[in-house]
């Protein structure tokens, strides 16, 4: 790791390129205190940069003020809506939704849903802006109305109030919806680049200048990809031949979002964003230059970063951009890799003469960044997690920026809107040869003063386009993002002592002990000292990826062997199964050995012998070897991962996760064991009277796991029935033995005696059903089809004793409900996810998409646009999304369904195979239409859609409908509406809702997983009562009860 | 009288989904309310004290459960009915013991069919004595004629609540396996003089399904926990 103060030493950036570009992905997830140690060096200002910023500051903020219009548009809104209150959050909420409801029914619903809760009233008059007042009249008028319907129920409401609810819907609606619209029009600066520069016309008279965004959602299919880059297009080709000649400032320039020009930029897909979305941006910055318009790259997620980084260097190199200057992009300070990737912007700079244009901004990703690494279990956040963090690091990175040698090759633009940070630039700065950037709508104030003040550029970023498409994406951002809005509410905010937002960060923070947030814990350790949340690499990150991508290669052409495992000891029996790569059958990986009956009985009588052993073993040291073993997976990881892929078909990411459950099943059963079993239980009964319980395993499990999850779900069932007392016999899935066997050693290593697991691999009837008719077996755990639970079931009963419990979970017939207020990006991009990850061979899987028919033809489109992205493949490849299904018999079954629906379904979309298809079982992705949910015969367990629509009157029939299946596994929810997500969870026969999600990827002791009717017996893996199944309880008769036994009431 | 298809009424229909709906609290209230008002029988005094305890144990199911997670999402965890759990007595069973179970099954939020041959009487005055009490009718029916192969084959029906011998166990979980579709529960207490199972800390589970219900809660505004985290000065 390089010295963050070296920064400040001329000689830095004239070492190579490649060597600066080194020092950047290794600090993706640096902790966190160390890196700040680094960067609280370079930022450490003197007290005479201490009292002039103060000074500098307060002065600015006292102006502001002062200034009796210093308080409009969405400065405004936020004073007096601040989004740490309800009203605040509601009202975002309703912007975010409405306007692109289409029928007044699902519209009036959210309106209700989202003001019959809140105190509008005590806003109304707080505020002279118009904005504020129009809202605050709309939502007060509307509240009220709810209001009075809520207290029909069991008040004695009027008549008039009834009357007021009848007649008042449109009216409210429209009220609603022009208040949204005002709003709309304070955000965003023109519904197009015309009216943009109108608008701007007056502003740019007083100096300031733009940079013009056509802002939006990320673009999901080529179609969007097109429009956004007309967009562009226009808008480039608008400003540089617009003449505003009364204009003051410098000429405005052109922001671009590079996730709006390609549906798939994102890391897997770099040979296509190098390529084409390369193209693309040539394409612009060549018309750019033309006409003297300056492009600036926006910053997104972090796993985005190097990417994007890689595209800048390729375009900003190529011929047609030598020699301009105006090619720049954004930088987020909250990013621990900032002031590395400035570093070697410069040295880019430097290396080819040309200016480089950095906008300087804090961050706008900050939430979902800490989600998704708590998510995949990473080391650490690419991010800071005290603001005043990300403000020291904004304040080095402006230091290394104004720094003499960096002056000529990065042109810095500060974007803030905080009057501190706006006035140690203002102190640091020895020249000014940079900018600053503000938001529409936001400091206008502060910058106004600035303008006067700083004789420097002040530029405003102005989102351009129609309302109905903006409104919702920049509150998104706001909702999500909110933190940024903190200093502009307390700017404005008498209320608010100067001094509290004069202080400098860098004093703060030299306060914080540690430097860190340890309110917001690693994603290690989101489930607390007691379980460790399974370890994760980010193959999206070059440092991460690079050194695990080289050790699963080392694996790829390992051949494996199994056998059954009876005492510790393998078996061969000479029943030799070639194993072959589901995606390429010319690629053998291993042989197993299948067991026969002959084998199954000596497993069993292993097995019953070593139950007194295990079950006499204290729970502490049985739970130990679980904790090892959940170790040892992590330590295997890539050996685990090259399996998967050889041996299920598995891509990168699913690999990684089938690893990771399996590791978060041991650690979890490991401690629900020791919490259920270390102590007896004192059982209290209401009659005062108590008595003592002890949990026992039962005997010999039986355990049957499927090939989809051939480590998790093998050592789910495994490990639970072992921590609760129990020895195991095991029957993987045949076409998933070696996983299998590869478990069980380190099982083995992990210090779980050999009599107390048993490994049978082999078929259904050699294997299987002589273990379910032994009479010596005390339960089984199943996961699988319906039909073959039935079976077990049925040979478990034939047998002459008292039955057991069979613990099974099956298959689902999945529906994800969507209403008119989701987004419809985000429905398609989580649809396509739970449907087509993973080739739809999960339990989970989504079935069928219930659209409401007011947006199904958006949403069909969409899912078009999308499924024509998917890419199938080996899985071995990073940018494979959807690999092989299991095998022939499997392929050939989903093949034969996709021909007989296309005779009597719409068929709507079907993703291409890739030229190699025919060397494994491959089956296209395909989305069929169909009339009605009862079309549906049996679960298709591959990567096959259906696609219903449904009235919004008939949500209530829909959802009959779905429980009339008899399935009840996961149900997914769309709504933006919280009263309607809550009234379907509540009817839905399911074991699992996903509201506003994928409905896939349940986490252990997250999401306990599993279904109901058709779908499993229960209880649910993952969570508080599995093990409670795999036990009996019985008076316990060794000791008396003790203070520190545990207590049911 | 009811017959089969009664089963299918009583899932289908609105009553079902509103018991469920009511929580174990509100369910166990009621029932309680209703102990003093169960038609004689030998053991009242034991019935009682075995269904007040299945009312303490049922109202302790209510919570809901906050499961740990990343941010920005939220997973609860809670239980419900299964649906319609048919009561099955014998020669064997008592009116404790089919009584408690009436109880334990209904305080789960279940629909119950009842049946035991040459009972018929006093299960009917069971039924309205819970009727009386506030049960909804269509929740609550005793059967007297369906032969038992064309109970059990309803699709409907999620399990069989029994008191009987364990040999009578074992034959009875070989019809139920018989069946196609749902893979039957069935709940038996065959140690009728202890009643094991009845009195066990496990026996209501046995009688609900668990829900677990994940909000991204970032797509309504709910990201305030984790600013206020981020804001935190310590």
């Amino acid at each position: 790791m390089f010295k963050a103060i070296d920064a400040l030493h001329p000689g830095l950036i004239e070492q190579p390129l490649t060597a600066l570009w080194e020092q950047i992905s290794p600090l993706y997830a640096i902790d966190e205190s160390r890196w700040l140690r680094e960067l609280m060096a370079l930022a450490e200002p003197t007290g005479d940069q201490i009292r002039q910023a103060e000074s500098r500051a307060t002065s600015l903020i006292e102006q502001v003020r002062a200034d009796d219009g210093a308080i409009h548009m969405i400065d405004a809104l936020l004073l007096e809506y601040s989004l740490d209150t309800r009203e605040g959050i509601l009202l975002m909420c309703l912007a975010e939704a409405l306007m692109r409801i289409p029928d007044a029914e699902t519209a009036d619903a959210l309106i209700r849903d989202k003001l019959s809760v809140a105190d509008w009233k005590s806003h109304l008059r707080n505020s002279d802006s118009l904005l504020v007042n129009a809202s605050t009249w709309g939502l007060l008028l509307t509240g009220k109305v709810v209001t009075m319907d809520e207290r029909e129920d069991g008040t004695p409401s009027g008549v008039i109030n009834r009357l007021v609810n009848r007649l008042g819907e449109p009216l409210i609606r429209r009220v609603m919806q022009q208040a949204m619209k005002i709003m709309g029009h304070q955000f965003v600066l023109g519904r197009d680049i015309n009216e943009a520069m109108k608008r701007g016309s007056e502003y740019r008279q007083k100096g300031y200048t733009y940079s013009f965004d056509m802002l939006g959602e990320a673009a999901l299919t080529r179609t969007d990809a097109a429009k956004y880059l007309n967009d562009y297009s226009r808008a480039i080709d608008f400003v540089g031949n617009y003449q505003d000649k009364k204009a003051k400032g410098p000429k405005p320039s052109v922001s671009i979002k590079l996730s709006a020009l390609h549906p798939r930029y994102e890391p897997g897909q770099e040979e296509q964003v190098m390529e084409q979305l390369f193209e693309t941006v040539l394409k612009l910055i060549r018309q750019a230059r033309a006409l003297d318009v300056a492009i600036t790259v926006d910053a997104e997620e972090a796993d985005r970063l190097e990417l994007s980084l890689q595209l800048f260097q390729k375009l900003y190199q190529h011929p047609d951009c030598k020699g301009w200057g105006g090619f720049g992009l954004v930088v987020q300070a909250y990013s621990k890799r900032a002031l590395p990737v400035l570093i070697w912007l410069a040295a880019l700079a430097r290396q080819q003469g040309d200016l480089i244009p950095v906008r300087l901004v804090k961050g706008a990703y900050w939430d979902s960044e800490i989600k998704l690494c708590q998510q995949k279990g990473l080391d650490g956040y690419p991010v800071f997690t005290r603001k005043e963090s990300t403000d020291v690091s904004y304040l080095a990175c402006a230091r290394f920026l104004l720094s003499s040698h960096v002056k000529g090759l990065i042109w810095p633009q500060f974007a803030s809107h905080n009057a501190h940070t706006v006035a140690t630039i203002m102190t640091e700065a020895q020249h000014n040869q940079f900018e600053f950037q503000r938001l529409h709508g936001m400091g206008d104030a502060l910058y106004d003063r600035v303008l006067e003040q700083a004789g420097v550029a002040v530029r405003i970023y102005a989102p351009v386009g129609n309302h109905k498409d903006l409104l919702p994406y920049l509150v998104r951002r706001l909702l999500e993002n909110g933190a940024n809005s903190s200093f502009v509410h307390r700017l404005v905010d008498a209320r608010c002592p100067i001094s509290e937002l004069t202080e400098h960060p860098w004093l703060t923070l030299n306060k914080r002990n540690p430097l860190h947030n340890p309110h917001i814990p690693l994603p290690r350790d989101i489930y607390g000292q007691q379980r460790q949340n399974s370890r994760g690499p980010n193959i999206d990150i070059a440092c991460e990826w690079k050194p695990f991508s080289a050790k699963v290669n080392e694996w790829l052409n390992h051949q494996w062997l199994a056998g059954p495992i009876i005492n510790g000891e393998r078996i061969e029996t000479g029943r030799i199964v070639e194993a072959k790569a589901p995606y390429d059958h010319r690629h053998h990986t291993g042989r197993v050995h299948f067991a026969n009956a002959e084998l199954v009985a000596q497993a069993v009588q292993v097995a019953s012998d070593g139950f007194a052993d295990w079950h006499a073993t204290p729970v502490g040291i049985r739970t130990q070897a679980l904790m090892r073993l959940g170790n040892l997976l992590e330590e295997n990881l890539e050996e685990l991962v090259a399996l998967c892929h050889q041996e299920a078909g598995k891509t990168i990411q699913d690999s990684i996760d089938e690893v990771r459950e399996a590791v978060d099943f041991c650690r979890y059963y490991a401690l629900q064991a020791n919490d259920l079993f270390s102590t007896p239980t004192k059982r209290i009964l209401a009659d005062g009277s108590s008595h003592q319980l002890i949990r026992d395993g039962r005997g010999v499990f039986v355990c049957i796991s499927p090939w989809n999850f051939p480590l998790a779900i093998f050592l789910g069932q495994i490990t639970a029935a072992l921590a609760a007392g129990n020895t195991v016999v095991a029957k993987p899935a045949e076409q998933t033995s070696l996983i299998a066997a590869r478990a069980i050693e380190l099982m083995l290593a992990a210090g779980i005696p050999g009599s107390a697991i048993q490994l049978l691999p082999g078929t259904g009837a050699d294997v299987g059903a002589p273990l379910t008719a032994d009479p010596r077996i005390a339960g089984v755990a199943f996961t699988g089809s319906t039909e073959t639970a039935r079976l077990i079931n049925r040979a478990l009963a034939a047998r002459d004793c008292a039955p057991v419990p069979l613990i099974a979970e099956t298959g689902g017939q999945n529906a994800m409900i969507i209403d008119s207020t989701s987004l419809p990006e985000q429905v398609v991009k989580d649809a396509v996810q739970s449907a087509f990850a993973s080739a739809g061979q999960r339990c989970s899987a989504l079935r069928v998409l219930c659209v409401q028919k007011d947006i199904a033809d958006r949403i069909i489109d969409l899912l078009k646009g999308a499924m024509a992205e998917l890419k199938t493949g080996n899985p071995c490849l990073h940018s494979t999304d959807v690999g092989p299904v299991i095998d022939a018999g499997a392929q050939q079954g989903l093949l034969n369904y996709i021909e007989q629906m296309k005779s009597h379904a719409t068929l709507l979309a079907q993703s291409a195979l890739h030229p190699d298809a025919d060397q494994g079982t491959f089956v296209a992705p395909t989305a069929f239409e169909i009339d009605s949910i009862e079309r549906l015969g049996r679960e298709q367990f591959g990567p096959i859609m259906h696609l219903v629509r449904y009235e919004a009157k008939d949500l209530d029939k829909l959802i009959d409908q779905i429980n009339h299946c008899g399935y009840g596994l996961t149900l997914g929810i769309h709504t933006r509406n919280e009263g309607t997500a809550a009234h379907i969870e509540s009817r839905a026969r399911v074991g699992n809702t996903y509201i506003n999600r994928n409905q896939v990827g349940a986490t252990v002791g997250v999401q306990p997983f599993g279904g109901q009717g058709l779908s499993g017996t229960g209880p649910k893996a993952g969570g508080p009562h599995y093990l409670l199944r795999f036990t009996r309880l019985q008076p316990n008769v060794t000791r008396p009860a003790s203070k520190t036994d545990k207590v049911e009431g | 009288m009811m017959h089969h298809s009664d089963i299918r009424d009583i899932q289908a229909s609105a009553v079902w989904e509103a018991w469920n709906r009511r929580g174990f609290a509100d369910r166990c209230r009621l029932l309680t309310a209703a102990l003093e008002h169960l038609p004689a029988h030998a053991e009242a005094a034991l019935t009682e004290r075995l269904a007040r305890q299945l009312m303490v144990d049922a109202e302790a199911l209510e919570i809901t459960l906050e499961m740990p997670g990343p941010t920005g999402e939220s997973n609860e965890l809670y239980l419900t009915g299964r649906g319609v759990a048919l009561i099955l007595g014998t020669e064997a069973s008592t009116e404790t013991l089919v009584a408690c179970q009436l109880l334990a099954a209904l305080a789960c939020g279940n629909a119950v069919v009842l049946r035991w041959p040459g009972q018929e009487s006093w299960l009917s005055q069971l039924v309205e004595a819970l009727h009386q009490a506030g049960v909804p009718r269509a929740l609550l029916a005793v059967d007297t004629d369906s032969p038992e192969p064309v109970l059990f084959s309803h699709s409907d029906l999620r399990m069989v609540i029994a008191s009987c011998t364990p040999e009578q166990e074992i034959q009875l979980n070989r019809s139920l396996s018989a069946q196609e579709g749902v893979l039957l529960q069935l709940v038996a207490e065959t140690d009728l003089q202890h009643c094991p199972l009845l009195t066990s800390p496990d026996f209501l589970l046995r009688l609900v399904t668990e829900k677990t219900r994940t909000i991204n809660t970032t797509a309504v505004g709910g990201n305030a926990t984790l600013l206020e985290l981020g804001s935190r000065t310590v």
